[in-house]
């Protein structure tokens, strides 16, 4: 039997009767996954993030974390666990080692580990300089050291990469890929970016207006979307459009000379080529576009 | 339970890791000090122009430096400023950072968290009182060292006292920190907790102008260690019900603040389950009895026995302690001080009123007291300072009114014929005062929160309508002279006052309002124009039942009116007259002396002979300045109104050098030393004497206050044994009337 870091049982929470933020949330994150959980803003993410957590308490025994109900565990389970909550949670007047020392007074770990964390994150030389200073890459990746003191096995982190340049982005993604690979560390990763998440996780589930939506893993999500949608950027399109509709379904017309096209598979491609050539129609660009992106979108419409 | 110290151990540690360079503890030191430094400088500047010797009442020198300098800026302003600069420095840490989510998942608890600041706030809190009062020392200590202070300025640490008003300062800051503290966790914005507490700390200021009792008001109760800085006055410990109520204050806070920052919402920490909201109520509930039964103001439980005690220190001695009737000014106690202590049972049916005590002719004031009163004198003399201390069973009676309202507005129209044709204006003015008046005996509390008894509320209650109704009965005789056509409506709400007062009140009738009114009223129906107020009242007087209520209305009367009247003649056909419809024999007798003594010195009588000595030890007698006329003022170095007249009568011997009279000062109650130095200027002007038999002279001059002028003619003869002062307006005119003739 799979075992589980996380496990949620109808997990619902409001604030005031009438407003539910969560309504019977079940969240299963096995061992050793990267989890990703996905949602427009104002889903339920972060209020999922703090009941899991122990931030907001949950009035019923419906959260689980390493296998047992979390309230039994408050506050030893966070020597096993990293959670970054609200990014970053960080004191911007004191230094990074301070901010590090912060967490190792909290979990009694020994200061040398500051540095290997530091290392880690690659923040070894800029340790005595006040956060302040730091620039977003730096301060996200910083906060994340401060999850990893004390080998977790399990990291909650909220958002990560929200707000980081490209550049940024590909680090953080890099270092969590390798913290889960070479430590095995069980990682939790809430985000909005669709994109984010496909790029790393091995699980995903996905939350709508405080209800799970689904949860899988990422191949399951992909074969439910079966579906291919083409874009296609022809010449002389006043000529062709209606060639091209005739065989074709559009289903939406992107500028003059693009147009998106359904089909129902990716074996269907050389097939829309070949037909293309055949009827003189110059051809400028053709592209798969993600049919997850889509049904992501719409879902969150 | 899992316990809590392990945690709130880490988080301590965390927080002061967190606060390096928020500068916490250093604007706690640097607020203690700053007082201190600044009365430092000031201290330098003034002393270095020189420092007023002279003698004055033992005081430690730190302690008065700390209670007269720095306790009040500290305990009003300063320290409430600390608390709420603190509570929202160090509350902002985390809520700028979002430091909460981060403490929140790390293996602490959320109370260890939450009470973990609370500790720095109060370490916060104990660092700016060590540092005030250290300041206080190092300070006093270094101008106690570089300039020469008076002797009487005791200069050794009062490490005690030092410590009781550290620990009062700190007790009662946990409820003003407890509340800061809380708000401004829920407050995430930095500027809203900062406001509400300012808001807060001066919201006691603005309310003391009004009426409101503010005693139970935490910040007040900061400001009032300042007030009381020796803390309780029942003489058992040093804690006041404030320090309870801080302690009380600061659960009641925790409990609200801590459950509401635990559930971050307000509707879940309170109401979210029906085992929630049942043990909230509960708990509220029990802390806000408990706090209901503090704040609720006590009053003092009378003793089974009837004692005035006390103690004397000082350098004048004292022997005798007395205790006198009001009405009468009969002695009723008269008890011997032995190695500076009196103590005294005083017998028989006392009942509630205001007695005259006094220390022989040095000190006197009213007291509040009756059957059944235990009360504390301890009285310090030193030279012409003196201070007393009157503790016991009449607490808030005999407490002063601090913003003592002595001025009347009423009084101030009356006497400048302000808006007189106006009486509904008057009415509203006279009421206006009324419940301004009554409001301060009603919010009489002491540092214990004991409010006066029943019996003193009530009496104190009809003195207070007894001036107001005579402002109305003034008011309406002078309109009745200026317009006399006017028709002037009385009012309803003054009518219930008059009829609050009984026309037969015995024990009333020392209150000198009581007296004027039952004269008034006597003679109100009498419409007789030929025949004088005083004869109406004595017929008035003279018509009521006996009772003792007719003895004492009448004694007062008689007794005022043979004072007033000039002439032997008119005393004795009063006393012949109504003497005897007074039924209390020990009135007539006091009656019987005064008219022997109002007799005897009047007018044109033979003035007592005396002997008294000049500084060099030269006699002289009565005789000795027959010829001349003698203007004596009678005076002491203890009296300070015979001080500040002093200057006036030497003016004034100056300005009659030339004419046929004589000035001398006649010294009473200073030991030759001390009468010798304070007339070391030869003054030629001047007779500078005192009598070899003090006592002989007081009872054959009947002196009964100081200062008292004499005036003797050129024969010998009395003019008056109570002269005008020289500071009197009609002083030249009086005088000149004798010089003339």
């Amino acid at each position: 039997m799979k075992e589980f870091a996380i496990q949620t049982e109808d997990l619902s929470f409001s604030y005031s009767k009438k407003h539910k933020i969560l309504n019977k949330v079940n969240i299963n994150v096995p061992k050793g996954s990267i989890y990703g959980f996905l949602g427009p803003n104002g889903a339920g993410k972060s209020t999922t993030m703090q009941l899991l957590t122990g931030v907001l308490v949950s009035e019923k025994d419906d959260i689980s974390i390493f296998g047992k109900e979390i309230k039994s565990q408050m506050p030893e389970m966070f020597h096993k666990m990293g959670a970054l909550v609200e990014s970053p949670s960080l004191y911007m007047h004191l230094s990074a080692i301070d901010n590090l020392r912060c967490v190792t007074t909290l979990k009694s770990i020994d200061e040398s580990k500051i540095y290997e964390v530091l290392e880690l994150v690659g923040l070894l030389e800029n340790g005595n300089q006040k956060v302040k200073k730091f620039s977003l890459g730096m301060k996200q990746r910083l906060a994340i050291a401060m999850t990893l003191l004390g080998d977790p096995e399990l990291l909650l982190l909220d958002e990560p990469v929200n707000g980081l340049d490209p550049t940024g982005m590909t680090e953080v993604r890099e270092l969590l890929v390798n913290l889960n690979k070479e430590k095995g560390i069980t990682i939790f990763i809430s985000s909005h970016l669709l994109d984010e998440i496909q790029k790393m996780c091995t699980y995903i589930g996905i939350i709508h207006k405080g209800e799970i939506q689904f949860e899988g893993t990422m191949e399951e999500l992909a074969s439910r979307n079966t579906d291919c949608t083409v874009l296609l950027e022809i010449g002389e399109s006043e000529k062709h459009a209606s060639i091209l509709e005739e065989a074709y379904e559009v289903l939406r017309q992107e500028s003059e000379n693009q147009f998106k096209i359904s089909l129902s598979s990716k074996e269907d491609i050389p097939e829309v080529t070949k037909f293309l050539i055949q009827n003189n129609i110059p051809v400028y660009q053709l592209r798969i576009e993600e049919g997850l992106e889509n049904w992501f979108l719409t879902l969150t419409k | 339970m899992k316990t809590i110290f392990p945690y709130l151990k880490k988080n301590l540690k965390l927080e002061l890791i967190k606060k390096k360079r928020s500068g916490i503890f250093t604007l706690s030191i640097i607020l203690g000090a700053i007082i201190p430094l600044v009365f430092f400088i000031v201290r330098l500047f003034v002393y270095s122009k020189g420092i007023q010797k002279g003698g004055g009442i033992p005081v430690n020198y730190y302690f008065e430096t700390l209670n007269n300098e720095a306790l009040v800026g500290f305990s009003y302003f300063l320290f409430p400023i600390l608390i709420i600069i603190s509570a929202s420095k160090i509350t902002q840490i985390d809520h700028k950072n979002k430091g909460w989510n981060l403490m929140e998942t790390q293996p602490t608890t959320k109370a260890s968290i939450y009470f973990s600041k609370y500790l720095v706030l109060l370490a916060s809190n104990l660092i700016a009182i060590v540092s005030l009062l250290f300041s206080v020392v190092v300070f006093a200590f270094l101008l106690s060292v570089f300039f020469e202070l008076p002797s009487y300025k005791i200069v050794s640490i009062p490490f005690e006292d030092f410590f009781k008003v550290g620990a009062r300062l700190f007790i009662v800051s946990l409820g003003v920190t407890a509340f800061q503290y809380s708000i401004s966790v829920l407050i995430s914005s930095f500027i809203w907790p900062l406001l509400v507490g300012f808001l807060a700390m001066s919201a006691s200021t603005l309310m003391r102008k009004s009426n409101l009792i503010m005693n139970w008001y935490p910040f007040q109760q900061l400001g009032d260690v300042s007030v009381y800085p020796r803390g309780s006055d029942l003489g058992t410990n040093w804690f006041t019900f404030s320090e309870l109520l801080s302690i009380l204050y600061s659960v009641l806070f925790l409990f609200i603040g801590y459950s509401w920052y635990y559930h971050k919402i307000f509707i879940r920490a309170f109401f979210k389950s029906k085992k929630r909201s049942l043990s909230v109520v509960g708990v509220v509930t029990i802390l806000g009895l408990l706090i209901y039964s503090v704040v609720i103001p006590k009053q003092q439980e009378r003793s089974n026995k009837t004692v005035v005690k006390g103690t004397v220190s000082g350098n004048v001695p004292l022997k005798t302690f007395y205790v006198f009737g009001v009405l009468a000014q009969d002695t009723l106690a008269k008890i011997p001080i032995i190695d500076g202590e009196f103590r005294g049972e005083l017998t028989g049916d006392l009942k509630f009123d205001t007695y005259f005590i006094e220390f022989e002719k040095y000190y006197g004031q009213q007291l509040f007291f009756g059957k059944n009163d235990s009360l504390q004198i301890d009285f310090k003399i030193y030279g012409r300072q003196n201070k007393i201390e009157i503790t016991g069973t009449r607490l808030a009676e005999n407490m002063k009114i601090k913003s003592s309202r002595r001025y009347s507005t009423v009084k101030y129209y009356l006497d400048r014929n302000i808006n007189l044709d106006k009486d509904e204006f008057f009415v509203k003015e006279i009421l206006r005062e009324w419940e301004l008046n009554l409001g301060e005996i009603h919010n009489k509390r002491t540092v214990d929160n004991f409010i006066p008894s029943d019996d003193y509320l009530a009496r104190q209650t009809k003195i207070v309508s007894l001036r107001s109704l005579n402002n109305w009965d003034s008011y309406k005789e002078k309109v009745k002279k200026i317009f006399p056509n006017k028709i002037i409506k009385d009012a309803d709400k003054l009518e219930d006052l008059e009829n609050s007062v009984y026309l037969n009140d015995a024990d009333l009738l020392s209150v000198e309002e009581y007296y004027t009114f039952v004269l008034k009223k006597l003679i109100q129906k009498d419409e007789r124009i030929e025949v004088s107020d005083s004869q109406k009242h004595f017929e008035a007087i003279d018509k009521l039942e006996p009772s003792l209520f007719k003895d004492r209305l009448l004694f007062k009367h008689l007794k005022n009116s043979i004072t007033n009247a000039v002439e032997i003649k008119t005393r004795d056909s009063l006393m012949n007259r109504y003497l005897s419809s007074i039924k209390k024999e020990s009135y007539q007798k006091l009656l019987v002396k005064e008219l022997y003594n109002q007799n005897r010195l009047t007018k044109g009588n033979v003035a007592p002979d005396f002997v008294a000595s000049d500084t060099n030890g030269k006699t002289f007698e009565l005789k000795d300045f027959n010829g001349k006329y003698l203007l004596i003022d009678i005076w002491g170095n203890w009296c300070k109104p015979c001080l500040q007249i002093a200057p006036k009568f030497k003016k004034k011997a100056l300005q009659y050098k030339n004419k046929n009279i004589v000035f001398a000062k006649m010294n009473f109650g200073d030991s030759k030393a001390i009468w010798k130095v304070s007339s070391k200027k030869k003054d030629t002007l001047l007779f500078d004497l005192k009598p070899i038999n003090e006592k002989l002279f007081i009872k054959n001059y009947n002196i009964k206050k100081y200062p008292t002028f004499i005036l003797i003619d050129p024969e010998g003869k009395l003019i008056s044994s109570d002269f005008s002062r020289p500071d009197y307006p009609l002083f030249d005119e009086i005088l000149n009337k004798y010089l003339v003739e």
